[in-house]
């Protein structure tokens, strides 16, 4: 019988289940562009440099001066590698530096990596421009994109770097450039100087020390209990486990903030929504009270009819859901694999941010769990007024019409 | 014979009006299996609110009413909603049918609440609508129908629980006078066939005519009781 009547009143239950399609089709579509994009923005952030998890000497990350340097020997690295989900530690040197090329001259990031490790993780090897990526033995650099072309260097040309030293040493040298490599934060892009471990050391006067060891993990869900982990493996150290969202607190922030305000939004628009619902409830109940005395008045349990109205309002709820994620999922699906390359001023602006300027979908399946979870439960509040109409039910009353 | 409804001393007052109203007043009356009785009386006697009370719509002030030996002035609403399940058939002046439903739906919605099979429902909703002179007209929206066959399906709806009785307030009252002769005769054959007791109320002389009695009510009072 609720099916019934719902075709009663086909028009209506049409534009109710219409208005919760398109609330759906949008609030999907939204949210997988928003963490689609946070995705992107925390992997050319995150996974493509500074990694989910690091260790750092606590003066280090506080002070960030050179002299702050921690050993990085294989204890600690047989500590950090046999932590659960952890695929390798990731010994770096950093240090700021002055690089020239006779025309010109930018302050740079120098950082020394163990390539093919490192590489497992930032997949940096495939941004290569130009040339070819680094050994563990080189004694040759790596250039960002942009700052290759800021020096007006290409590969085989060679840079000076000039820098501080380990303990106030100085240091200074020339390095070939192997190869041009594309680096996706745009502000790294900009001042990104790449060489081998050893050679940084050498270079830097720092036998043995490392400024950081980021951890190469499984899945970025294992963050949580890797930092954990090796927090508790580490405690009694000088040395301080941090995650991405320590190190990167305006990323963390500014995402925060973003999926606030598009949370927000998809508040307003349900508000909107289920103001709607609400009205086609009122409408269904009152229009049908003196039916409702009947069927009370013939022998009908008013729990039944509660649930009658349960039934018809579920089937309203699903069918905007149902049809809301059939139309959402093969857009995400063809997004998910031809992500929005933005141009021009808007990609200006993102690239000011320190964004790639690319709109990326998600498909995680929690986009719908929420939406569904959000739409029924609105559903179920709406439900309250029948039900209380219901209780409070005067047959005779509602005989008389 | 058996007493299927035995009122005693009931009273009904009305208070959420301004002046409270005696709709009905120390009201004493029982009725037997398989009776045919009209509720008569000038507007206002008490006649709706007397089958209320018994339909256990409403509650009495005090007094009892018992039916098949039991007290029911003292039911929950969910205990009078089974009550008139399983033992009340109900007409009504304005039809009432369930506007989404067919007349063989409408029929067959009693027996659904009462979990009967598909093949039982089927089988006695047919046979009723039949009875009733709609067997052209089972698959038809009340929508659909005159009022004399909304009525009729309504009387099968009425009787397809096998109530012990059945209640029809002013049932013929929007009628007009070939369909309420034509209702009058269904009723009669149908109480006559299945021995199900017709109380009906009604300000019509010529439905007063078919009654086997009547009971004529003056300010919530019984003046006269006949039987014919
Ligand atoms: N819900 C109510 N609240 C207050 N007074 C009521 C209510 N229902 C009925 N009454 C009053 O109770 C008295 C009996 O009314 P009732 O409807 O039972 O009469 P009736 O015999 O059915 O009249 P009619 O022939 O016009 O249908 C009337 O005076 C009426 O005004
Ligand atoms: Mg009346």
């Amino acid at each position: 019988m609720a099916w019934r009547n719902l075709w009663r009143n086909k028009k209506r239950t049409l534009i109710t289940a219409a208005s919760l399609y398109f609330a759906v089709v949008f609030a999907i579509i939204m949210r997988s562009m928003q963490l689609g994009t946070y995705d992107i923005m925390i992997d050319g952030a995150v996974k493509s440099y500074s990694g989910y998890i690091q260790v750092q000497d606590s003066l280090y990350f506080e002070e960030k001066s050179f002299d702050d340097l921690m050993v990085y020997d294989s204890t600690l690295d047989s500590i950090i590698s046999t932590v659960p989900n952890v695929i390798s530690a990731l010994p770096r040197l950093e240090t700021f530096s002055l690089a020239s090329t006779g025309k010109k001259t930018k302050g740079v990031i120098v950082q020394g990596i163990r390539p093919e490790s490192d590489d497992l993780m930032t997949g940096m090897s495939r941004h290569l421009q130009a040339g070819e990526f680094i050994n563990s033995d080189d004694r040759s650099i790596l250039v960002s994109n942009r700052l290759a072309s800021y020096l007006r260097v290409s590969v085989g040309d060679t840079v000076v770097l000039i820098s501080q030293g380990y303990q106030g040493a100085t240091a200074a040298d020339q390095f070939p450039i192997k190869g041009i490599v594309k680096i996706p934060s745009p502000l790294l892009d900009n001042k990104l100087i790449v060489m081998p471990l050893a050679l940084a050391q050498e270079f830097t006067n720092a036998y043995d020390l490392v400024t950081s060891v980021a951890v190469n993990i499984q899945e970025k869900q294992n963050m949580e209990s890797v930092w954990g982990d090796v927090s508790e493996k580490l405690k009694d150290t000088h040395l301080q486990v941090l995650r991405w969202t320590d190190m990167d607190k305006a990323l963390k922030q500014q995402i925060e903030s973003d999926d606030a305000s598009g949370v927000i939004m998809l508040a307003i628009l349900y508000m909107v929504i289920f103001f709607g619902i609400l009205g086609t409830i009122i409408m269904m109940t009152s229009e049908r009270l003196r039916e409702f005395g009947v069927m009370a008045a013939v022998g009908m349990h008013r729990s039944r009819m509660a649930i009658m109205m349960f039934l018809e309002t579920v089937f309203i709820g699903l069918l905007g859901l149902i049809a809301g994620s059939i139309t959402a999922i093969p857009i995400i699906a063809y997004y998910l694999d031809h992500p929005i390359r933005l141009g021009g001023d808007m990609a200006e602006a993102y690239e000011i941010y320190g964004v790639e300027p690319v709109m990326a979908f998600s498909a995680d399946p929690m986009i719908f769990v929420n939406q569904f979870i959000t739409v029924l439960v609105l559903m179920l509040i709406t439900l309250i007024y029948p039900v209380l109409k219901l209780a409070k039910l005067n047959i005779i009353n509602a005989l008389r019409g | 014979m058996s007493k299927v409804i035995e009122i005693n001393k009931l009273n009904k007052i009305y208070t959420e009006t301004a002046v409270p109203v005696h709709a009905v007043n120390d009201l004493s009356l029982s009725f037997e299996q398989g009776e045919f009785a009209a509720i008569v009386g000038p507007s206002g006697c008490g006649k709706t609110t007397l089958l209320n009370l018994i339909g256990g719509l409403d509650k009495p002030t005090d007094g009892k009413i018992w039916i098949d030996g039991t007290d029911i002035t003292t039911f929950s609403i969910g205990q009078l909603t089974d009550l008139r399940l399983w033992n009340i058939g109900f007409v009504f002046q304005a039809y009432n049918l369930i506007p989404v439903l067919t007349a063989r739906e409408n029929v067959e919605f009693i027996m659904e609440l009462q979990h009967k099979s598909k093949a039982e429902r089927r089988a006695r909703a047919e046979e009723l609508l039949v009875a009733v002179g709609l067997a052209d007209r089972m698959d038809v929206r009340p929508s659909r129908m005159s009022g004399g066959q909304q009525q009729r399906v309504a009387v099968a709806r009425a009787l397809a629980s096998k109530p012990k009785f059945i209640l029809a307030d002013e049932p013929t009252a929007n009628l007009d006078s070939s369909s309420t002769e034509t209702l009058l005769n269904i009723m009669e054959e149908l109480n006559g066939k299945e021995g199900t007791t017709f109380i009906f109320s009604t300000h019509d002389s010529r439905v007063m005519k078919k009654a086997r009695r009547i009971i004529t009510l003056e300010d919530g009072k019984v003046l006269t009781d006949n039987i014919i």
